[in-house]
């Protein structure tokens, strides 16, 4: 029976993992650790009643708190940091402070708790901008080009070092954009808002060319805990992304198909990207992961369909604070 | 007049070593950086690894006899 201690997990995917734990080992337990800036008590809906549960309200930056409630957890999976990727345009220190520092916490608390094991969320942006080159995991240089990136491949340079200097084992998890129900920022998301308060027209970041990989939240569960029940020692890193790719203009199409809408106009905002720090075309090789045996059941075509359907469904019972 | 001293001058000191291959959990034994892409631009460094460490410790030495640090002697 395993103990873990999930910080973020009132979150998109921490969510998602934890109704897999109890579903895969039910006796065990699980400690969810978040301070529900993005994370909802809603997400936990199916597991809020499950004795073996316990949430804690709070945040990393409170280290004593963290170090207290951390004691005697096994496995420790870190989902917690700023999941809006654009608000660094106007906010510079988020990625830091919601990210970065949080990491250095969680890696301090494990170390005073002499807690071994680790799962870390991290991202495709740690490879910067590399256009159509199928980035594998020992591409280089790893040159971000957002601080959200940058943060990502930060945290994964401490765990490194946390890893080789106290003995920890962990797994830092590069994935593509995830999407699916609970989640709580991304274009699928923002174009069903967008429509839902005006379906006549749809502003688009950038020229809608983007090209990227979304992966569906129950293949990265599934990676996860494949991964995760493979005890890797030291500190180890894989690509997780789907095999092909979907377009932006796309998902607005997808969007509108499935709001049943008709004649809306598109309007593209322009540039080949939607922010300064946006990625506009992402190519990620997933060999390493694909050969422990794990593949993805849903490709980033079904992803976007899936999680926009659930999205709409979730609006239409007012769980958004939108405007309609 | 500028003192210079260019070694501590001693005799039969025992090196006791910690052993390991490393001085610490985190350093790295060996360290070899291919410096190509900077000389490139004309860079040149002027001093050896060699030059440049009998160059720092004639430097602490002076710097320790001057009582510069905090060290008990």
């Amino acid at each position: 029976m395993n103990k873990y201690f999930v910080i973020g997990g009132a979150g998109f995917i921490g969510s998602h993992l934890i109704r897999k734990i109890f579903k895969d080992e039910p006796e065990s337990k699980i400690i969810i650790y978040d301070n529900f800036s993005s994370g909802k008590m809603w997400h936990l809906d199916e597991v809020i009643h499950n004795n073996n549960l316990k949430i804690v309200e709070d945040d990393i930056k409170n280290l004593d708190v963290l170090n207290e409630t951390m004691k005697d957890s096994d496995v420790v999976y870190h989902f917690a940091s700023n999941p809006d990727i654009s608000k660094a345009v106007t906010q510079p220190d988020i990625d830091f402070w919601e990210g970065t520092y949080l990491t250095n916490n969680v890696l301090e608390a494990m170390r005073v708790n002499n807690i071994k094991n680790l799962l870390y969320a991290s991202g495709s942006g740690i490879y910067g901008d590399t256009g159509y080159n199928e980035v594998d995991e020992d591409y280089s240089p790893q040159l971000p080009i957002s601080t959200y990136g940058a943060s990502k491949l930060a945290c994964e340079a401490l765990i490194s070092s946390y890893c080789f200097m106290f003995d920890m084992n962990a797994t830092a998890f590069r994935f593509a954009n995830v999407v699916g129900p609970n989640q709580t920022h991304g274009v699928g998301y923002d174009f069903v808002r967008k429509l839902l308060k005006n379906n006549k027209i749809l502003d688009i970041l950038g020229d809608g060319s983007q090209s990227k990989s979304y992966i569906y939240v129950d293949d990265i569960v599934n990676a996860l805990r494949t991964t995760e029940k493979k005890r890797l020692k030291g500190f180890s890193y894989y690509n997780v992304a789907t095999l092909d790719y979907i377009t932006v203009k796309e998902i607005a199409d997808i969007v509108i198909d499935l709001l049943n809408l008709k004649n809306v106009d598109y309007k593209f905002t322009g540039g080949d990207r939607g922010w300064k720090g946006d990625v506009p075309i992402v190519r990620m090789n997933s060999e390493k992961i694909r050969n422990f045996g794990w593949i993805n059941k849903y490709s980033s075509y079904d992803a976007i369909k899936l999680s926009v359907d659930s999205i709409i469904s979730d609006a239409k019972k007012k769980k958004f604070n939108w405007e309609m | 007049m500028e003192e210079r001293i260019y070694l501590l001058e001693l005799k039969n000191v025992n090196y006791k070593f910690t052993g390991g291959d490393r001085g610490w959990k985190g350093d790295v034994p060996i360290v070899r950086m291919n410096s190509e892409k900077i000389r490139n631009f004309g860079w040149v460094n002027e001093y050896t690894s060699y030059d440049a460490i009998k160059m720092s410790v004639e430097s602490i030495i002076l710097d320790a006899k001057k009582k510069k640090f905090n060290w008990e002697i």
